[in-house]
C-alpha cells in the first residue's frame, strides 16, 4: 500500500463493552465497527442518541480503551501522543474552563501544542474573528451562552491547524446562523484537504456536508456508503423549473403518460426553507449594526488552516477554480433552466440531459470507486492495521 | 517542559480564581495581622513574640495543608466536568499533565508561603518595636533568645568511662565472690545494670561536690564583647523546701582562659538561661564548666535565710538526660531561621499536593478528600501511633485482633511520613537554629523520595485510567 492510500483512520472490529462495579458486562456500546477514512474526506458518523457515536470517537482519541478490535490513526495507536498534534477535537459539549476567558482558553490549548507565542497570538485573533467572538474575548466562558461556548470549542479544535478534525455533534446548541457557519466551515476545510469526522444525529448536518456516512444503531453499523447514493431515489425523477402555467403542466403530464406510461405523482411550488428566511433577517440586522452580546457575523476561515503540505496553495487554488459543489446547497435557489415556450418535448429532453449523474470523481472518496449499493459496508483490511501497529510499536512512545 | 509549565500556569490561574483559595488567603491574612492583638503571651514582649510566632506559623502550616489538599479538587473537577476530554486529545502526555498540576499547586504554595513568611517577619518586628519591654532582661531575652538562631552544644557524656568503671566494678565483685552462688549469671546484664548505676551517680551532684562538664566544637565568635548562653533545667532529686536550687558555676578552663564565676538561685524544675562572655571558650573551641553544688549565698547578709553549706541542708542536683546543661551561641539570623522553617513546611505541602492528586486520580473528590485528610492526621500523629504500638498487648481472647491491628499500625508507620520530625516551629520560637542539615534531610526524604513515590503512583494510575466516564 502506498503512503497516499494509507487511511487517516482505520478501525477493525472495534468493540467497547462497559462493565459494572463487579466487572460484569453491562452495555455493549460499540460492536464490531469497521471504518476507513481517507485524507480529504468529510465522513459522517450518524445515529440516534445512545447509538455509540461518542464512545467510538473517544476510543479513536485514546480517551476510552477498546474492549476488542484495533484502531490506527495516521497509522499509529490512538494512545500515541505524537499523532494528537495532528488532530483537532470538538467534544459533544463544550467542556471548557468557566474561569478563563476566550483568549486565555485558546492560549492554554495553543501552549499544549508548543506553538510559539507569536503564532499563538495570530491564530487566536484569527479564530476569534472566525467564530465572531472577538468582541467578547475578555468575558469569562462561564458567562457565555451555550452556542458561544460551542464556538470557542470549535476554535480550540482548530488552534493547531489539524490534519484530522473530529467534530462530535458540532451544531448542538447552535442557532441557525452558527449551524450554517459550521457547515460552511466544514465544507471549506474539506476543500482545503482536511480530513473530517463528523458525528451527529441531525440528519441535515450530515447530509449537507458529508461525502460518506456510517449509520449506527445500538452500537452496530447498520449502513455505510456515499451520501448521494444513500439518498438518491433511483425510481423517481424530479424536475424543477420556473413557475409553469396549468396548461403546460397538463401537457407535460400527457407527454409523460404517453411516452413513459407513467403518472406524475406530485406537482407543487417548492417552499422556501425557514433557515433561508431566518438567515436573511439576521444578515439584515447585522448589516444595520444592531447591538448584540452574542456572536456576531463570523469572519473568514483563517488562512493558517491549510493542509500543511507543500504545494497546498496551488492545490487550493485549483480546487477553487474548478470547484463544483460536491452536494447541492438546498438553501440556494434551484438551478434555473431556460424556459422555452415550445415545443414541450424539447424542454423535457433538455431537463433530462441536465439531470445526468454527476461525475463520481467530484464527490467520491479519493481512492475508491463509489459503492455499488447503498448498504454496502466499507471493507477493512485487518492485516494492514496489524502491520501498521506492529511497526509502530517499535518506534512510538506512548503517553 | 513547555506542556508541564502550561498546565502549571493553568493550575495557578485556577487556584487564584478559586473561591476556597480566596477564603484561605483571607483567613491567613486575618490571622497574621490580627493575632498580635490577641496573642499576648506571658505579658512580656518576648512572650508576645513567641506566642504570635507559634500560633501564626502553626496556622499557616495547617491552613496551607488544607488548601493544598483542596486544590487537588482541580483534577477531580476536570474529570467530572470532562474538560479532561479536550486536554487528553492534545499532545500532552499524562505524566506531564499530572506533574504540571503538582507543580502548579506547589508554586502557588511557595507564593503564599513567601507572603505569609514576610508578613510574619514584619509583624514580629512590629511587635518587638511597638510593645514596651517589661524590663531590660525582657528586652535581652527577646534579642538574645528569641529573635536569633542559636546553635546548641550539649555536654559530652563520658559513656566510655561509665562502661569502663562498670566492668572494673564487675570484675572486682566477681573476684570477691559476690556472684559465686548465682548459677545463671548473665555478665552482660549485670554490667549494664552497673553502667546505669555509674551514670546515675555521675548525673547526681551531691551537696558540697561538683561536676565538670566538657563541651567540644563551641564554634562561636569568641570576641569579648560577644556572649554565649548556658541553658539548663534546675532539677533536684527531691524538691527543696523553698523550691530554690542554689549553685555556683565556673565557666571556662582556668588553664586556658580566665574563667567566669556565676552564682545562681533558680526556681526548681524550670529551664533557666544565663549569658557569659564568649571569651570563656578556649581557643581550641572547647568549653569547660564546673558546676558546684554549694550555696554561694550562705554567708551573704543580703540573703539572711539561706540554708548553710552542709550535706543535709542542700538538695542533690540532678543532670537530666534530656535536659542537662547546654551551651548556645548565635550562628544566624532570625529571618534566615524563618526561611528554613518555611522550607520544612513547604516540603510537607509538596507531599500533600502529590497525595491529593494521587487520591483524586483514583477516587471522587469527597472520598479523595477523606483519604488525604486521614493521611495528614496520621502523619501528624505518627509519634503517637509508634508509642501505641509499644503498648499493644498480645494476650487474651482478642489476640488475633491485636496482631492484625499491630500489623496495620506497622504498615501505616512505614507508609506515612513523620511530620512532627520536620516541625521546626518550636525550635524557631525558642531561638534555636534550624540547621541546614535538617532542611536537607526533609528535602531528601519528604520532598524527593516520599513525594516522588506518590507522584509516580499517581502518574501510573492516571495513565491506566479511562478518562471518559461511561457515556453511550
Amino acid at each position: 500500500m502506498t503512503g497516499k492510500n494509507i487511511p487517516v483512520l482505520q478501525t477493525v472490529g472495534l468493540t467497547k463493552v462497559f462493565k459494572d462495579f463487579w466487572r460484569r458486562d453491562k452495555v455493549e456500546a460499540v460492536k464490531n465497527l469497521n471504518l476507513e477514512i481517507y485524507r480529504g474526506e468529510v465522513f459522517g458518523l450518524l445515529g440516534p442518541n445512545g447509538s455509540g457515536k461518542s464512545t467510538a470517537i473517544k476510543m479513536l482519541l485514546g480517551l476510552l480503551y477498546p474492549t476488542r478490535g484495533q484502531i490506527a490513526v495516521f497509522g499509529r495507536a490512538p494512545t500515541d501522543v505524537a499523532i494528537k498534534a495532528r488532530i483537532g477535537f470538538l467534544p459533544e459539549e463544550s467542556y471548557l474552563y468557566r474561569f478563563l476567558n476566550a483568549r486565555e482558553t485558546l492560549d492554554y490549548y495553543g501552549r499544549l501544542f508548543h506553538l510559539p507565542a507569536r503564532v499563538r497570538r495570530e491564530r487566536i485573533e484569527k479564530l476569534l474573528d472566525m467564530v465572531g467572538l472577538r468582541h467578547e474575548a475578555r468575558r469569562r466562558l462561564g458567562e457565555y451562552s451555550k452556542g458561544m461556548a460551542r464556538r470557542i470549542g470549535l476554535a480550540q479544535a482548530l488552534i493547531n491547524d489539524p490534519d484530522f478534525l473530529i467534530l462530535d455533534e458540532p451544531t448542538a446548541g447552535m442557532d441557525p446562523i452558527g449551524t450554517r457557519q459550521i457547515k460552511d466551515l466544514i465544507r471549506q476545510l474539506g476543500d482545503r484537504g482536511k480530513t473530517i469526522l463528523l458525528s451527529s444525529h441531525l440528519l441535515a448536518d450530515v447530509e449537507d456536508v458529508c461525502d460518506r456516512v456510517v449509520i449506527l444503531y445500538g452500537g452496530h453499523q447498520r449502513a455505510a456508503g456515499r451520501v448521494r447514493e444513500l439518498l438518491s431515489q433511483e425510481d423517481r425523477t424530479q424536475i424543477i423549473t420556473q413557475k409553469l402555467g396549468p396548461q403546460t403542466i397538463e401537457r407535460i403530464r400527457d407527454l409523460i403518460r404517453r411516452d413513459e406510461a407513467k403518472d406524475v405523482l406530485d406537482v407543487s411550488s417548492p417552499a422556501q426553507k425557514l433557515e433561508t428566511i431566518f438567515l436573511q433577517i439576521v444578515e439584515e440586522a447585522q448589516a444595520a449594526n444592531i447591538a448584540t452580546s452574542g456572536a456576531r457575523a463570523a469572519g473568514a476561515t483563517p488562512d493558517f488552516l491549510g493542509t500543511g503540505d507543500a504545494g497546498e496553495d496551488v492545490v487550493t487554488e485549483l480546487i477553487e477554480a474548478a470547484q463544483t459543489p460536491p452536494t447541492p446547497e438546498p438553501e440556494e435557489p434551484a438551478p434555473v433552466v431556460p424556459a422555452k415556450a415550445a415545443p414541450a418535448d424539447d424542454v423535457i429532453e433538455e431537463l433530462v440531459a441536465e439531470a445526468a449523474p454527476t461525475d463520481p470523481a467530484l464527490t467520491g472518496s479519493p481512492d475508491e470507486e463509489p459503492d455499488a449499493t447503498p448498504r454496502k459496508q466499507v471493507g477493512a483490511d485487518r492485516g494492514v492495521i496489524d502491520s501498521l501497529l506492529t511497526d509502530d510499536k517499535e518506534t512510538n512512545s506512548s503517553d | 517542559m513547555t506542556s508541564i509549565w502550561a498546565v502549571a500556569r493553568h493550575m495557578i490561574a485556577e487556584a487564584i480564581r478559586m473561591k476556597i483559595a480566596l477564603f484561605f488567603i483571607c483567613l491567613l491574612a486575618l490571622l497574621i495581622f490580627g493575632l498580635p492583638f490577641v496573642a499576648r503571651g506571658d505579658g512580656t514582649v518576648s512572650g508576645a513574640v513567641q506566642a504570635f510566632m507559634t500560633y501564626a506559623l502553626t496556622a499557616v502550616s495547617f491552613l496551607l495543608a488544607l488548601l493544598t489538599l483542596f486544590m487537588s479538587r482541580s483534577l477531580s473537577d476536570e474529570l467530572v466536568n470532562r474538560q479532561i476530554l479536550i486536554l487528553m486529545a492534545k499532545p500532552l502526555p499524562r505524566w506531564q499533565f499530572m506533574f504540571g498540576k503538582w507543580l502548579g499547586i506547589v508554586v502557588f504554595d511557595v507564593v503564599l508561603l513567601v507572603i505569609a513568611g514576610a508578613g510574619i517577619c514584619g509583624m514580629v518586628r512590629y511587635i518587638a518595636a511597638s510593645e514596651p519591654a517589661r524590663d531590660e532582661l525582657d528586652r535581652q531575652k527577646l534579642d538574645g533568645e528569641v529573635l536569633t538562631a542559636r546553635h546548641r552544644v550539649e555536654a559530652e557524656v563520658p559513656g566510655d568511662m561509665f562502661k569502663r568503671v562498670a566492668e572494673t566494678e564487675f570484675e572486682r565483685r566477681r573476684e570477691e565472690g559476690l556472684y559465686a552462688d548465682i548459677t545463671d549469671l548473665n555478665p552482660d546484664r549485670v554490667k549494664e545494670d552497673l553502667r546505669r548505676q555509674v551514670e546515675a551517680d555521675w548525673r547526681s551532684i551531691v551537696p558540697l561536690t561538683y561536676r565538670v562538664l566538657q563541651f567540644d566544637n563551641v564554634l562561636c565568635d569568641r570576641r569579648a564583647d560577644r556572649t554565649i548562653q548556658i541553658r539548663y533545667k534546675a532539677v533536684a532529686t527531691r524538691s527543696p523546701p523553698d523550691e530554690i536550687i542554689r549553685s555556683r558555676w565556673v565557666i571556662g578552663d582556668p588553664e586556658k582562659v580566665a574563667p567566669v564565676v556565676v552564682l545562681r538561685r533558680d526556681v526548681h524544675d524550670r529551664f533557666h538561661t544565663f549569658s557569659v562572655r564568649a571569651d570563656a571558650v578556649a581557643e581550641d573551641r572547647t568549653l569547660t564548666i564546673r558546676l558546684d553544688n554549694v550555696n554561694p549565698y550562705a554567708d551573704d547578709p543580703a540573703y539572711p535565710r539561706e540554708p548553710p553549706n552542709t550535706v543535709y541542708s542542700l538538695p542533690v542536683i540532678r543532670l537530666d538526660e534530656k535536659a542537662g546543661v547546654e551551651v548556645l551561641f548565635a550562628v544566624g539570623t532570625f529571618e534566615g531561621n524563618v526561611v528554613r522553617v518555611l522550607a520544612l513546611i513547604l516540603f510537607k505541602l509538596m507531599f500533600l499536593a502529590a497525595l491529593g492528586l494521587l487520591a483524586t486520580s483514583v477516587f471522587s473528590f469527597p472520598v479523595a478528600c477523606m483519604v488525604s485528610l486521614t493521611v495528614y492526621v496520621l502523619a501528624g500523629a505518627r509519634g503517637f501511633i509508634a508509642e501505641a504500638l509499644l503498648y499493644l498487648g498480645d494476650e487474651g481472647a482478642v489476640q488475633v485482633f491485636q496482631i492484625v491491628f499491630g500489623l496495620v499500625l506497622r504498615v501505616v508507620l512505614f507508609v506515612i511520613p513523620d511530620f512532627p520530625r520536620y516541625d521546626a516551629v518550636d525550635v524557631l520560637v525558642d531561638g534555636r537554629n534550624v540547621t541546614l542539615l535538617w532542611v536537607l534531610q526533609g528535602f531528601g526524604r519528604l520532598a524527593v523520595i516520599q513525594t516522588g513515590v506518590l507522584l509516580l503512583l499517581a502518574c501510573l494510575l492516571f495513565h491506566r485510567r479511562e478518562v471518559s466516564e461511561v457515556s453511550i
